[in-house]
This record gives structure tokens, C-alpha cells and sequence, in this order.
């Protein structure tokens, strides 16, 4: 079938608009990866690192330190945790496993927060 | 040309149409999920007023964002040296070394902050009560040092609580307060709404058009919420952990401030102490309340509010709540059926109850 100037033109166009779509949607599907939690650990205020959380992983620990205070924190099969802290009240090993998106541990004398980052159903908590 | 390619150009067209229509709706829906479009986030974390502070802000502008949020954390930290009991050179360390002695000459913000307190003292009947420093003091809670004071030393510190001792006076050369031999100032329980506002003016003041304040747990929104509709808040529930919330209210241009014995405590031969006084007692508030939520365009009247009913308990404190104006309230209280949550009456529709284990009921007497 031959084509006219305006059909080429036409297709050109569509065929932008159709890599355009697949690029945007390739980086949705690649970036959001649903069984993949990210958690922030902050410290002072400032992003120290940042830990995958995967489903199934195997246990591992990591100490984080500040001004001669000592956080141990530990991950697990998709979920964080602080084991040990060396603070007078212990509420942020209390607070236990972390697994959802908005939960969080904090230790204000040794100025860590842990905070799973990701959509949550409300804006904040009031306590 | 034939006569079947020129009858289906039209129907070519009309199909290429709308399959592009329909591939920039998607690409349009796609990006709108990746964020493009949406109004830029700025966050920040800081340790302040014994607690974490958290300052949310939006808009277009992040150099105008980051700005914005630097100015709210020196703000912060200057009004914690003016109101904090823990610093030496504060205004409020001032007025408490010099009690009994001399009337002290604090800054505006610190005495405008104090009346208010008194203003509460007032009309709560001492439920809230600013002058029950030595009682705080005593109990030690959020230090090392927490534990159940001597009797004899605790009556005396609940004696020196009383807030028709301390006085605030405006004269030609500034603003002086007088207090009481021995009375300790403590503003634990009204500084955080304070500093709340404040930061929410600062914040206004340089043209940020939406924000969240989080001052440990004390929060204030204000603009439009990121998400379609209003702000969500989760209600710490009082018998979970932090972070696990029984309800949530749906708000806009508020303070959200929460109450409740499970912030603060130290446990005792198997009992727990926990941080909110009866400033009549100088004990931890023997309340029939689990925690109560007080939603105010104040946050300065929220703070207080919310430590005083909850030293009320439930039936003066929704007496209370009847009494004002503009105060929402979620009460949760402990009865023999089970625990009930009372909310009243122009918050009814924006609470929405998530415990399954909690009954809601409208709060009325």
C-alpha cells in the first residue's frame, strides 16, 4: 500500500509517542520493584546509608556508632531491626522489626533514626 | 487511487487518533507516578526540645525550600534556649534560680508563653500546671536518675506547685516574672504547641505554601496535602507499639497533638511510672483516659490541652471540651466493656477508627 506524505508524518509521530510510553513505564516497572523494601538509616539528621530489604535474604548485622554510642542493627529476610544499643531507655530495640513502608526505630541519644521509606497510608503519627 | 484505500484513510485516522489519545493518557499517568509534575519535597531532621524534630515542606523551589527549613531549625534552637529547663543560660533557668529572690526580666516570647500557661492553669483548675517543676525534677523520668522520690520531699515540691504564685508583670522597661521561694518553672507540657506555631508562622512568612511540623509527636499541617484530599494523621494507639496507630484524622490547617502515659515511663518493682503529673498529687496522673488527642488551629492550646485533660480524666475533661470552641478531641478511654474512642461532634465525619479491637462513640456527657 503506498503512503501519502501525511500518513508517514502520522506514523512518525506515533511511533515517538509509543517509545516515549515504553521508556517512562520501563523506569516505573524497573524502579518500583515491589518485594524490595529501602531502608534510611539517619544519623543527626543526615541519610548515613541506605539498606535493601529483600525477601528471603539471609541474616546479617552492622554496628552504627556516634559520639562513643553504639547502635547494632540487623537485617533479615526483608526486615531491620535494632538488636542492641548501648542508651539508658532501650526504646528503640524495643520497637522491634521494622517491615512496612513509614515504620521506624529511633534512638534519640545516639540520633538515629531507621526508617523504611516508601508510600504510606497517612502523612504522620501523633504520640 | 483505489476506492477501498480512500474509503479506509478516514478510519485510519480516526484510529491513529485515538490510539495516540490513549497512549499520552498513559505516559501522562506514568510520569504523574514517577513524580514528574508534582510539587517538589523537602525534608529535615533534627534533635531538638529533648526529642526529634521533623520539617516537611513543598513547593517548587528547592532553594527556596531549603531555606526555608534551615530558618525553621535555627528558630528552633533559639526558643529552646529561651524555654528549656535543661539550659543553664535559658530564660526559664534564670526565673528558676532567682525564685523567691528577685523578679527576672525574660524576653517577650518567653513571658507570652508563660501567661498562656497561667491562662491554662486557670481555667483547668491546676490540671495543667507550669510551676510543677520541683515535682518533675523529683521523678527524674526521661533521665538516668528516675525513681519513685522520698514521700516528705515530694509533698514539699507539691506545695511549691502552684501556679497563683508565679506572676508575670509588663513594665516600662520589660517583662518580669516573679516567682514562689523554691518554685522550679517547667514548660514541658505547652513548649513544643509553642515552637510549633511559631516555625508554622516562620514557615508562611516565607512563602512556603504547605508543610507538616513534627516536634516529637506534637504535629501541625498546614496548605495542601501531598495527596488528594486532606492530611492524614495516625493516632499513636496507647497499648502498641510506636508507630502503630488506632485511628486517623483527615485534616487540614491544624495541630495534632497527642497524650499518654506509653511516651514516657520507667517501670519500679513491676509498676510503670509514667511522665504526666497531677500537679495536686505530684504522682503520675491516676487517669480512666489511655490517651487523648486534641485537634486545635493552635498548637500552643493543643499541647496543653491535652496534658490537662488527660490529668482530668474522662468526665471533667468532656465537660471541659464542651466548654470551647474550635477544639476537636479524641478520647480513649479505658472502661469495664472494653476501650472506647470518643470523638466530638465537628471531627465525627474526619475520624476514621482502625483498631478493631476499639469501639467509637460520640463524646458527649
Amino acid at each position: 500500500m503506498g503512503m501519502k506524505r501525511g500518513d508517514r508524518a502520522m506514523l512518525r509521530i506515533l511511533i515517538v509517542i509509543l517509545m516515549a510510553s515504553c521508556v517512562v513505564w520501563g523506569i516505573r516497572f524497573l524502579t518500583k520493584a515491589p518485594d524490595v523494601l529501602n531502608a534510611e538509616i539517619i544519623q543527626d539528621g543526615k541519610l548515613l546509608r541506605r539498606v535493601l530489604l529483600k525477601k528471603g535474604d539471609p541474616a546479617g548485622e552492622f554496628a552504627v556508632e556516634y559520639k562513643g554510642g553504639r547502635n547494632v542493627l540487623k537485617t533479615e529476610d526483608g526486615k531491620i531491626a535494632v538488636i542492641a544499643s548501648d542508651c539508658p531507655d532501650k526504646d528503640c530495640v524495643k520497637r522491634g522489626w521494622l517491615q512496612r513502608p513509614g515504620d521506624s526505630a529511633v534512638c534519640l541519644p545516639n540520633r538515629l533514626v531507621i526508617r523504611i521509606s516508601g508510600k504510606t497510608e497517612v502523612d504522620g503519627v501523633t504520640w | 487511487m483505489s476506492i477501498k484505500a480512500g474509503a479506509s484513510r478516514p478510519i485510519l485516522y480516526l484510529a491513529a487518533a485515538a490510539v495516540t489519545v490513549l497512549l499520552m493518557i498513559m505516559l501522562y499517568a506514568a510520569m504523574g507516578g514517577l513524580g514528574w509534575g508534582a510539587p517538589k519535597k523537602v525534608s529535615g531532621e533534627s534533635y531538638r526540645l529533648g526529642t526529634i524534630v521533623r520539617i516537611t515542606v513543598y513547593g517548587d523551589d528547592t532553594e527556596k525550600l531549603n531555606n526555608a527549613l534551615d530558618l525553621s531549625m535555627k528558630e528552633i534552637e533559639r526558643l529552646e534556649n529561651l524555654l528549656s529547663v535543661n539550659i543553664p543560660s535559658s530564660d526559664i533557668s534564670l526565673v528558676n534560680r532567682a525564685s523567691g529572690e528577685y523578679p527576672v526580666k525574660v524576653s517577650e516570647e518567653t513571658a507570652v508563653l508563660l501567661e498562656r500557661a497561667l491562662e491554662w492553669s486557670e481555667r483547668t483548675g491546676g490540671a495543667f500546671d507550669p510551676t510543677v517543676g520541683k515535682v518533675v525534677k523529683l521523678w527524674g523520668i526521661g533521665t538516668e536518675g528516675a525513681a519513685i522520690p522520698d514521700p516528705e520531699r515530694l509533698k514539699e515540691a507539691v506545695k511549691l506547685t502552684d501556679f497563683k504564685k508565679t506572676s508575670v508583670a509588663h513594665e516600662g522597661n520589660g517583662t518580669f516574672v516573679r516567682t514562689a521561694k523554691g518554685q522550679r518553672i517547667d514548660l514541658g507540657g505547652i513548649a513544643k504547641g509553642y515552637v510549633t506555631d511559631k516555625v508554622r508562622a516562620l514557615l508562611i512568612e516565607e512563602g512556603i505554601r504547605s508543610g507538616l511540623i513534627d516536634l516529637g509527636g506534637n504535629i501541625a499541617v498546614f496548605g495542601n496535602s501531598p495527596r488528594p484530599g486532606k492530611w492524614k494523621i495516625g493516632l499513636q494507639h496507647p497499648f502498641m507499639r510506636r508507630g502503630e496507630y488506632f485511628g486517623i484524622v483527615e485534616v487540614s490547617d491544624v495541630s495534632v497533638v497527642t497524650s499518654g502515659p506509653y511516651e514516657r515511663y520507667f517501670e519500679s518493682g513491676g509498676a510503670k511510672y509514667h511522665h504526666i503529673f497531677d500537679p495536686l498529687t505530684g504522682y503520675p496522673a491516676q487517669s480512666d483516659l489511655a490517651s487523648v488527642t486534641i485537634i486545635s488551629e493552635d498548637s500552643t492550646d493543643a499541647d496543653a490541652l491535652s496534658t490537662a485533660i488527660f490529668v482530668m480524666g474522662f468526665e471533667k475533661g468532656i465537660s471541659l471540651l464542651h466548654e470551647l470552641k474550635n477544639i476537636e478531641a479524641v478520647l480513649v478511654a479505658k472502661k469495664t466493656e472494653g476501650t472506647i474512642v470518643y470523638v466530638t461532634k465537628g471531627l465525627s465525619e474526619n475520624f476514621i477508627l482502625k483498631a478493631p479491637d476499639m469501639k467509637k462513640e460520640p463524646a458527649v456527657q
